[in-house]
């Protein structure tokens, strides 16, 4: 037969084609893996640039979590992975995890509670190897700062955090305790008396405007972090818990110096800012696990030896009258259960779910004398080693209230029930005797937090009070400074709120301005006639300080007025509420002077102004010009670690 | 001639030789050495403290130079055990402050060595070695969490300071090495050599 050359080429040709869509075929399913998150955080890995800034950086031993997200090809597993720091394989176990929720075949790629001691920036790297051989890999970067020789050490570290008080609620502060007339200040607030002053940027991980999670955790970490977020960087699983890790300044002093820790607030301990100094979680609502955290990791691991505030609800039993403890791990004020791998390198404890927990019968039992109320703190013994005081099962009250019921008044808010509270200035000087006594020195955080909160609401007399509680707080902090001058002492936010300024000051008598407050005009009567801007505004005159250091009344004649630039809509009759926390728009109606909002909702919004810090005492000449939030931490970390003048 | 030479590679040769100190800081009002000979009167051990090194105009040049901190306690040993820092004795305490050493002479120094303290307290830091115009020669790694911890080097030359980081005590620390002879001296030694060379040359 004779050969048929054509048809034989016709049919190989085919079978060739087929062949070749069968490998292209194959080869498409099989499309490499890819990471598509590397932590710490970096440029390089986000967008190819090795430049600074460097997004995450470390003192020199301080420890954090390398994390990354692979998303593997459809139906693979990755079965190995590697980190790498500058070509150089980490030492330490590997943890891959099936990421449920979300994209399909993603794996969550862990190694803890690594640290370095080489100066600079470094490459890191991760490779991840699928069951089918092929490797994802992703490249990133960070630095690791060394103190440098600085001299004389600081002891201890103060940090006062005013939580979204900016520039204008200080001067606004200012005007009331102190007054001005013929261009000058007739005083300064105990603030304004530190020597040294900087201006900090405020940007979260994730955006301009930060909330207070990040904007406490830089000061404890070092590290920027996602908002909501506090002491981890973000991950892509749902689990509150296991996110990458950062370690809080408390820890490490207390593990590299023997220093101790106290955190204390007007706020629910559970709080973001007070939070943010000793825990790490994605959920900076998830209270139930965030108390049992301050407790299992902070009181073993970081020396917490004080602990104040607010909060109660946490501590007290599911079933008890108030409390808010959950029974689950992933509702809203959830419990904490750590990742084995994360427990065992951080050496804390798993956790459980626990609703029933008495946490106060935990505290005690770990030797922390428990203050329920004001009297109780007043007259712990003088040789309190360890000290929990929850003075309100929420966010304790503010100031202006707090002090009308001293001065006999009317309970406002929940002074009612809760008749008892400190003064956060009693708290600070409470809170520095008990840790004094610690011959290694300690950190201590101190947190106004109303100020923001009734920022937020848009009620200027609470806010201004609060940032006097704070100066008297602070006064606290620079008396012991005098005597301990081996102590840092920094004064700042965690961001501004609400776009706060001074816009001038009433045109008119409080007589008239009540008379206006119920005519129902509006702007007519309570903007137009009312409004005295430039020299209109003159000098309002709130007659000093009572002796317990707050003004007779916020509602003189011709008072200081204050405008929002990141206002919700609200009414707005320029007198002190009677309660806090009323809706802007539900309150002051009577006037009918409604001002519109810029932005949606019934609560003013934090800014992304910069914010100024003002620090005095050992390393605080560290402390200047215009800084990244991140910065303060390095620079007290010289001052502790390598000294300052 | 020769015998000048000679008399001058000697002299090379006793002091390419150098000296040797122990310091094991046992005393409190003067370091004590206690083995070998001391490297003399010609080093001052100190708490240190920068200060701003200023232009012909005062001005701040942005560096600084180690001094000694005038304000700073006269003790600079202390036993560790009473700051949890390691076992019961005597060391170097740089607890709260970095301390310096000065030397009167630019020494070349063949080894340096020093322990840290026995504790797991302390952090990462550097020893850092500075010449007589406050320039950094060069650091040694301190790795302050180690326990016991030895920073050792060798061939640092031009030495004028010597500072320890803050945040630790020390002890048991070994120098070697020989003075840098002052440009000066070493010309004017040559020039009376070679005088008395030509001296005995006439005579002969």
């Amino acid at each position: 037969m004779k050969y048929n050359r054509s048809k034989f080429q016709n049919s190989t040709r085919g079978l060739g084609l087929a062949v070749c869509a069968l490998v292209a075929s194959t080869l498409a399913a099989q499309a490499a893996p890819t990471v598509t998150r590397l932590n710490p955080p970096s440029n390089l890995f986000t967008l190819g640039d090795p430049t600074p800034p460097i997004i995450a950086r470390f003192m020199a031993d301080q420890r954090f979590d390398l994390q990354a997200t692979v998303q593997a090809d459809a139906g693979q597993t990755v079965t190995s992975a590697v980190f790498k720091v500058n070509g150089t394989v980490v030492p330490g176990a590997v943890t891959i995890t099936p990421i449920t929720g979300g994209a399909a075949d993603r794996f969550n790629i862990t190694l803890r509670a690594t640290s370095f001691t080489a100066a600079g920036t470094h490459t890191l790297t991760v490779e991840a190897t699928q069951a089918n051989s092929l490797v994802a890999t992703g490249t990133g970067n960070f630095e690791i700062v060394r103190a440098v020789n600085g001299g004389r050490k600081a002891k201890n570290v103060i940090y006062f955090i005013g939580d979204g008080m900016g520039i204008a609620h200080r001067t606004a502060a200012r005007l009331v305790k102190q007054g001005s007339y013929q261009g000058k200040s007739m005083g300064r607030l105990n603030i304004d008396t530190m020597p040294n002053t900087a201006l900090l940027m405020t940007a979260s991980l994730d955006s301009i405007i930060t909330d207070s999670a990040p904007g406490a955790a830089c000061y404890s970490t070092g590290n920027k972090s996602n908002n909501g977020q506090e002491g981890v960087f973000p991950d892509d699983t749902a689990d509150k818990w296991d996110n990458p890790r950062v370690e809080h300044m408390g820890n490490f002093l207390a593990r590299t110096q023997g220093k101790a820790l106290g955190i204390i607030t007007t706020a629910d301990v559970e709080d973001a800012t007070p939070a943010s100094f000793a825990i790490h979680t994605q959920d900076r609502g998830a209270g139930t696990g965030i108390c049992d955290m301050f407790l299992d990791e902070a009181v073993a691991n970081h020396n917490l030896r004080v602990l104040m505030g607010g909060g109660r609800k946490w501590f007290i039993p599911f079933g008890s009258p108030g409390s808010g403890r959950v029974g689950s791990t992933t509702a809203s004020g959830g419990d904490c259960i750590l990742p084995q791998d994360l427990a065992t390198a951080w050496n804390a404890p798993v956790g459980t779910v626990d609703p029933t927990r008495d946490l106060i019968g935990g505290f005690t039992a770990a030797g922390f004398t428990y203050a329920p109320d004001a009297a109780t703190l007043n007259n712990i013994p003088a040789n309190t080693d360890r000290l929990l005081g929850l003075f309100n099962t929420g966010n304790m009250d503010v100031a202006l209230d707090k002090i009308a019921a001293r001065r006999g008044g009317p309970a406002a808010g929940t002074v009612g029930t809760f008749p008892n509270q400190p003064m956060l200035d009693e708290m600070t000087a409470k809170a520095i005797q008990v840790l004094s006594r610690n011959p290694q020195g300690f950190v201590l955080m101190v947190e106004a937090a109303s100020i923001d909160k009734q920022a937020h609401n848009m009620d200027t007399e609470r806010f201004i009070l609060d940032t006097l509680e704070l100066d008297r707080s602070v006064a606290v902090g620079l008396n012991f400074l005098e005597s301990n001058p081996d102590t840092l002492v920094m004064v700042t936010a965690d961001h501004e709120c609400a776009g706060i300024n001074i816009i001038g000051a009433s045109r008119v008598t409080n007589t008239a301005l009540t008379t206006a407050s119920t005519s129902g005009g509006g702007a007519t009567a309570l903007r137009d006639p009312v409004v005295g801007t430039y020299e209109s505004a003159k000098f309002p005159d709130y007659n000093g300080m009572q002796e317990d250091g707050y003004p007779t009344t916020m509602d003189i004649d011709y008072k200081m007025l204050i405008g929002y630039a990141a206002n919700a809509t609200r009414f707005e009759d320029w007198l002190t509420n009677p309660q806090p926390n009323a809706l802007p728009g539900a309150r002051d109606t009577a006037g009918n002077f409604s001002i519109t909002g810029q932005v949606p909702g019934s609560s003013a919004v934090h800014t992304g102004s910069d914010i100024p810090m003002s620090a005095a005492g050992r390393g605080a000449t560290l402390i200047g010009g215009v800084m990244d939030n991140t910065e303060p931490f390095f620079k007290a970390m010289q001052a502790v670690i390598g000294g300052a003048k | 001639m020769k015998n000048i030479l000679t008399g001058i590679f000697a002299s090379a040769v006793m002091a390419a030789t150098g000296h040797a100190a122990l310091y094991s800081f046992d005393s409190n009002a003067t370091v004590a050495s206690s083995s070998g000979p001391s490297l003399g009167s010609s080093v001052q051990i100190g708490y240190g403290m920068t200060e701003e090194i200023l232009d012909e105009f005062g001005s701040d040049t942005g560096r600084v130079r180690w001094v000694f901190d005038s304000s700073s306690p006269d003790s600079i040993t202390d036993n560790p055990a009473s700051y949890g820092y390691g076992s019961a004795g005597s060391s170097l305490n740089a607890f709260n402050q970095t301390v310096m050493l000065q030397f009167t002479d630019i020494f070349n120094l063949s080894t340096f060595a020093i322990f840290m303290d026995e504790s797991p307290f302390g952090a990462t830091s550097q020893v850092e070695f500075y010449d007589a115009d406050d320039n950094l020669i060069t650091t040694l790694d301190a790795f302050g969490l180690t326990p016991g911890y030895q920073i050792t080097g060798s061939n640092i030359n031009g030495v004028s300071k010597i500072v320890l980081p803050a945040g630790a005590f020390y002890d048991n620390m070994t120098l070697t090495g020989s003075a840098v002879p002052e440009p000066g001296s070493a010309s004017l030694a040559v020039v009376a050599a070679l005088a008395l060379a030509s001296r005995r040359r006439r005579r002969a």
